[in-house]
């Protein structure tokens, strides 16, 4: 496209705000009830990183690159691509994603350094906390039926948030590991703005400021 | 000849397999038809849109009236394959009008666009702009091209268009479609908190879509406006400002004025 730079968001928006959530609704018809096994998924995640002492590595990995293979195809291959002309193209990314990902489980625990403590873990557990527990009721909070849920394993946003967190309470992610779910960040939330939707900044103030906790870390 | 209102279908239409909302789509189409409608306009660009107006023209035993408006908008290689492939969504056997979306590659297109209209497998072609992009490559090609439409987005709040390429097309005698009419919804959004004046009466105005639309649709050089809508309500108001009077110029400066003062 030409002088792409001149187009706001709103005006590169391809679909409605109606049509992107009936979206989540159809995917939730379909996919119920693997909600419950998304969540129980999300919980394991959760609860083995809260363990001290416990390397959660392969299985908190393996549960997350799952989460995203289920995304990838279920979501933006089958649902997304119908609507978004790149939609095929996140589809890619999303199984490149969870290719990347298996590589944290081998090195979380071969790493010799010590789990992030203090407000790095807090603010890692926090937004994994959010994604896998909070977000599926913010859509009702701001109105939206509870068919429109999203929810961590099922639909991009929370995978991409809880993954966010996760690579936070690893005590080192590889820098390849940032790129795609930032990435997705910035677009999910251009993608809200542009559709007027509230919480559009919630979950590229969450990357942002994973990324501002990440670089400290690494700095220590 | 055309009627002033056409039919959009970008973003509105594009609705993915959602059953529900594609025989929402077909609601509107058949209301779009049933109240002398014609031309619809779609793009590879605009998602599903095309294979959704494809199902609405089955369920609607492909009406006769239809005046169909794509576009290509593609590396230029590539141009006749996606004409192909659009034409297979719509389930039509060729196209009224192909339009050079964006003129993106035009260099290329047009000259394939020209000899499919020779060869009578095409009856116009045109090239389309939105937002007042690349007007002074528009104009160019409107002086130098045996072009029969061009495609631009002109509303009561962007009226540039006015000062060079309306008159020309006029000039030239080269249709004008309008998109954007209401600037992507913004102008409705805008204008609602505010009343309608009370001489929109004059010119059959009932609302403020129709208002906006009868300002596009008096210029002398535009040929029709193709508002968007998945709701067939909002259709119908805009298919009321294809009836009824027209502002004459005098009018049209008092539309601006009021506007202007909102």
């Amino acid at each position: 496209m030409d002088e792409w730079w001149s187009y706001s968001p709103r005006n590169l928006l391809m679909f409605s705000a109606r049509t992107y959530y009936r979206l989540f609704e159809l995917h939730n018809r379909a996919l119920w009830p693997a909600h419950l096994a998304a969540l129980a998924a999300g919980i394991a995640i959760l609860l083995l990183v809260r363990r001290r002492g416990v390397r959660p590595g392969p299985l908190a990995a393996a549960l997350v690159v799952a989460a995203w293979l289920g995304v990838a195809w279920s979501y933006l291959e089958v649902r997304f691509a119908t609507i978004h002309t790149g939609g095929r193209t996140m589809a890619i990314a999303f199984a490149v994603q969870a290719a990347l990902l298996a590589v944290i489980g081998v090195a979380w625990n071969r790493s010799r350094l010590a789990p992030p403590a203090g407000a790095v873990r807090r603010a890692g557990l926090g937004i994994l906390t959010y994604a896998v527990l909070i977000q599926p009721f913010v859509g009702r909070l701001l109105g939206r039926p509870w068919a429109q849920a999203e929810v961590f394993g099922l639909a991009p946003d929370p995978t991409v948030a809880a993954t966010v967190g996760l690579l936070l309470l690893a005590p080192r992610a590889a820098w390849f590991l940032w790129p795609i779910p930032l990435a997705w960040s910035l677009f999910s939330g251009m993608t809200l703005w542009a559709m007027r939707a509230p919480e559009w900044w919630v979950l590229p103030g969450l990357a942002l400021a994973a990324v501002a906790l990440e670089v400290g870390k690494r700095r220590r | 000849m055309l009627p002033v209102v056409g039919l959009g279908s970008w973003r509105t239409f594009n609705v993915g397999d959602d059953p529900q909302a594609r025989d929402e789509c077909v609601a509107v189409m058949r209301g779009f038809f049933a109240r002398g409608g014609r031309l619809i306009d779609s793009s590879p660009m605009y998602g599903s849109s095309q294979p959704v107006i494809g199902y609405g023209l089955r369920k609607l035993g492909r009406p006769k009236a239809l005046f169909s408006a794509e576009k290509v908008w593609t590396a230029g290689a590539d141009g006749p394959a996606q004409v192909e492939a659009t034409r297979r969504h719509w389930g039509v056997p060729s196209f009224d009008l192909l339009q050079v979306h964006n003129l993106q590659d035009w260099e290329a297109h047009l000259p394939r666009l020209f000899e499919m209209k020779a060869a009578g497998r095409l009856r116009y072609v045109g090239v389309t702009t939105s937002h007042g992009r690349r007007t002074a490559e528009v104009e160019r090609l409107v002086r130098s091209q045996p072009l029969d439409f061009v495609q631009v987005s002109y509303n009561l709040r962007d009226r540039e268009l006015e000062a060079r390429l309306l008159p020309l097309a006029q000039e030239r005698g080269v249709a004008v479609i309008v998109n954007r009419p209401f600037n992507e919804g913004v102008l409705i959004d805008s204008l609602a908190r505010h009343p309608l004046p009370a001489w929109a009466g004059e010119i059959d105005c009932a609302n403020w879509a129709q208002f906006l639309l009868k300002f596009v649709v008096s210029h002398p050089a535009v040929t029709c406006a193709i508002p968007a809508t998945s709701q067939v309500a909002h259709l119908v108001e805009n298919m009321g400002a294809a009836r009824g009077r027209l502002p004459d110029a005098a009018l049209r400066r008092r539309m601006v004025d009021y506007f202007a003062s909102l």
